[in-house]
């Protein structure tokens, strides 16, 4: 096998990876009459699923108890919330952790690796679960731009991305670098015109000890 | 939630499920367009009655209360709304009554006699 199959063969590998590790979420209505949300998510490690706090529920008071999944093998997950695994403030901070439940068999399921590595002018590419025609899956491609900061005062620097247009149902969607094979953020906005930002690998990474 | 575009008049068509039945909204080109540089959460979120109504009635509300305070002792006011989509929620957009209003709204108050 030639450099040029080693490479094909490189990028097959994490973009099936990043496929069988997304999860499309659908949280049903709330306790006070919060309309049903669908999104996307993915593994991080076995039965540790993450996402967007605004994907699970608006505040911490409308937490729902469970979280429906569907693996995109077709595998129906039951996925519990945690208030302390509900992460969201004004200054940007958007983060869910979800732990599988029941008794379907998850140790097969594959989780993806995270790496902050980045540089403007990347390459990335993501794979999510947006309303409409494509739920079942749909990727996307950017270019990283640089960081974002919604808060003068400070805050989470959110990274910009500009490529493919993405509207509703992206949100939690993994964003990998094509020059590291590594999931480097997560989806997180978009103006359905072509500019998105995402959440930075390193805030996930530094939160996923304390779920 | 699936949205469609009226292709004589560029409208979004929101689907909007209420209990066993299934209307559209149709909202204007001009309120219902990507806005560069303007970005949402892109979570899914299906729009509800409440969040349709819920601002419109926060305003009739709020306006019929500062007229009755008034020192007058009848007030007709008319209002009409039209409806943006935004963030994955109906917005009311209050504006002059008129023919294309997608809803008019009308107050009538009439002091009590002592």
């Amino acid at each position: 096998m030639g450099k040029a199959d080693g490479l094909t063969g490189f990028g097959d590998r994490w973009e099936r990876l990043l496929r069988l590790a997304t999860v499309a979420l659908e949280v049903p209505s709330g306790k006070r009459g919060v309309p049903p949300v669908s999104g996307s998510g993915f593994f991080v490690a076995p039965g540790v699923v993450v996402t967007c706090a605004h994907v699970v529920a608006p505040c911490l008071d409308d937490l729902p108890e469970e979280v429906h999944g569907l693996t995109t093998s077709g595998g129906r997950l039951r996925l519990r919330a945690s208030g302390s695994a509900y992460m969201r403030d004004d200054r940007g901070l958007d983060i869910a952790f979800l732990r599988t439940a029941g008794d379907g068999n998850l140790s097969d399921l594959p989780y993806v690796l995270l790496s902050p590595r980045i540089e403007v002018g990347d390459e990335v590419w993501t794979y999510g679960h947006p309303e409409g025609r494509f739920r079942g899956g749909q990727p996307a491609s950017f270019k990283y731009e640089g960081c974002s900061r919604p808060d003068i005062g400070g805050g989470i620097e959110l990274m910009r991305l500009r490529g493919t247009p993405v509207g509703p149902g992206f949100s939690g969607s993994a964003v990998a670098n094509r020059r590291t094979g590594a999931v480097c953020g997560m989806l997180c906005t978009s103006d359905r015109a072509g500019s998105a930002h995402m959440l930075p690998a390193h805030e996930i990474i530094a939160r996923c000890a304390d779920v | 939630m699936i949205e469609n575009v009226d292709a004589g008049t560029g409208a979004l068509l929101v689907p909007l499920s209420l209990g066993a039945y299934r209307v559209y909204v149709s909202i204007p080109e001009s309120l219902s367009m990507a806005r560069p540089g303007s970005e949402d959460e892109i979570a899914t979120r299906a729009p509800s009655l409440d969040s349709m109504l819920g601002g419109v009635v926060a305003f009739a509300e709020e306006l019929a209360a500062r007229l009755r305070t008034a020192e007058v002792s009848k007030l007709n006011v008319e209002f009409g709304c039209e409806f943006a989509f935004e963030s994955g929620g109906f917005v009311a957009v209050i504006g002059k009554a008129s023919a294309k209003s997608a809803v008019k709204v009308g107050l009538e108050w009439v002091k009590p006699t002592a």
